[in-house]
């Protein structure tokens, strides 16, 4: 038990879960509006016939005051006699939570409250968009950290209502640690090294040890090089033996990022090599994974960073005076 | 500063943690795909391919009432590529729907132009993938449906 308290609960710095909170609320939010246009996708949807709505298990038990099937299901599966559909306009108010939300939560203001309010709406959003037969993979990660952030002291500092403390003479310092502010970024540290094993584990599932024969990836480059008009996959697809290479980069990554987790120096190599993958992934196949490269900020001990990089500049500036 | 005593709170955070990673380590492993969100399993880009396979890349041509066509029909409306891919190209293509089923799945295409296609022709577009990367083939029609817009 004390190992367990100790990993999870000792105090940890409250910078660094702020930072966290800043970087995951910032990039939801530019995601959403301006990359994706939720807005506009919420419009489209509500449009579409009833039959195509096909709602996820968690966003039907939201629903059940109102109703536990979906709409068009005719009752075929027993799901039909009881049905609920939001329509477009309440998920566009509910899209205006969470912008608002969004906002609050990022500039610290109410910040537990906001941090809910945010984590909720975002997943009443997202869900509402995934319920028509089709789901994407970035955004549950960031939607189960968003909650645990609600649940941790994310809002100390960097926040309007450490301002608002500092009024009042009890202002939390910038370098304070604080019990439970650790937890949420460990939790979501092996969350990711479990999304990475699933991945590693499904390529070994569905295409075994063959999965890495170059021409795989070589497919990938070029259908969605053709798909969404990347003619930078397209080109790069013609290269066999890198591409070879790169499948095995994958694999080995994948399945060995749990390392990085139990021993933390590693970070300086996997989050590097992690970062590029996504940026590449982007590049090339234009998947968007915004989402998990701003959770990659849980990996990075930030004010150990803030405390070199002043140490270093205040050693320049003594070096300067002499 | 003294390590944190173990209480109420920090039990409660630990079935949080356990649940969470257990919920995720159990669908992650199990390949239940989606209907669980957001514990989801990663399985993108995991099947092998092979050389010489041909990409699963398709558009669709609709035809009208006066015999003319229209090519990549997909992109002049305003349903969600995603969408569309899932509901109608894929389950075509893989022939997974009857013709009722194709039928009820093509009404996503009605009203959405000012004029209703009568039929919809899912066209491979004929690309595949060789040691030197793509390489361009025959267009081909793999499925056909008749559309009855009301």
């Amino acid at each position: 038990m004390n190992f367990w308290t100790r990993y999870w609960f000792d105090p940890r710095p409250v910078l660094d879960i702020a930072i966290v909170r800043i970087v995951c609320c910032v990039t939801t939010l530019y995601f959403c509006v301006a990359f994706l246009h939720y807005h506009a996708e919420i419009l489209d949807r509500a449009l579409l016939d009833d039959t195509l709505y096909r709602p996820f298990l968690l966003f039907r038990l939201v629903h059940l005051p109102f109703g536990w099937g979906y709409s068009g299901s005719g009752g075929a599966d027993g799901l039909g006699t009881w049905a609920f559909r939001p329509s477009g306009d309440f998920v566009l108010l509910a899209y205006s939570v969470f912008i608002v939300s969004g906002v609050m939560a990022a500039i610290g203001l109410l910040t537990r409250t906001s941090l809910l309010v945010f984590a909720a709406s975002y997943f009443y959003v997202e869900s509402y968009i995934f319920a028509y037969g089709d789901f994407h993979h970035p955004s549950a990660a960031m939607v189960i950290m968003l909650g645990l952030l609600a649940l941790s002291p994310a809002g100390q500092v960097l926040s309007v209502d450490n301002v608002l403390r500092a009024r009042r003479g009890a202002a939390i310092d910038l370098h304070a640690d604080a019990p439970f502010a650790g937890w949420a970024i460990r939790l979501m540290q092996w969350f990711f090294a479990l999304m990475y094993l699933s991945a590693f584990y499904s390529k070994l599932h569905f295409g075994g040890l063959d999965w890495m024969n170059g021409y795989t990836l070589q497919y990938y480059l070029i259908q969605d090089g053709l798909r969404w008009g990347s003619g930078l996959a397209v080109w790069v697809a013609q290269f066999h033996w890198l591409i070879l290479l790169g499948q095995i980069g994958v694999m080995v990554f994948q399945g060995t990022f749990f390392l990085e987790v139990l021993f933390p120096r590693l970070r300086w190599i996997y989050i590097p090599i992690g970062l590029c993958l996504h940026i590449s992934i982007y590049i090339l196949l234009h998947a968007p994974f915004f989402t998990w490269i701003a959770l990659y900020s849980i990996f990075i001990p930030w004010r150990d960073v803030a405390d070199y990089f002043g140490h270093r500049s205040g050693r320049i500036s003594q070096a300067g005076e002499l | 500063m003294r390590p944190m005593s173990f209480g109420i709170k920090s039990f409660a955070i630990s079935c949080l943690i356990v649940t969470i990673l257990g919920v995720q380590a159990y669908i992650g492993f199990t390949r239940i795909r989606g209907t669980t969100w957001p514990f989801v399993s990663y399985p993108m880009y995991a099947w092998a391919k092979q050389e010489g396979e041909r990409l699963e890349d398709y558009s669709v041509t609709a035809v009208f009432a006066d015999g003319t066509e229209l090519p990549d029909y997909e992109r002049v409306i305003d349903t969600p590529f995603w969408i569309l891919r899932e509901n109608f190209v894929l389950p075509i293509a893989r022939q997974e729907l009857d013709a009722d089923a194709a039928r009820e799945a093509a009404r996503v295409f009605c009203g959405q132009t000012a004029e209703s296609p009568v039929r919809l022709e899912l066209i491979d577009t004929g690309v595949s993938v060789g040691r030197h990367g793509a390489v361009y083939g025959e267009p081909q029609t793999v499925g056909t449906v008749d559309l009855a817009c009301r």
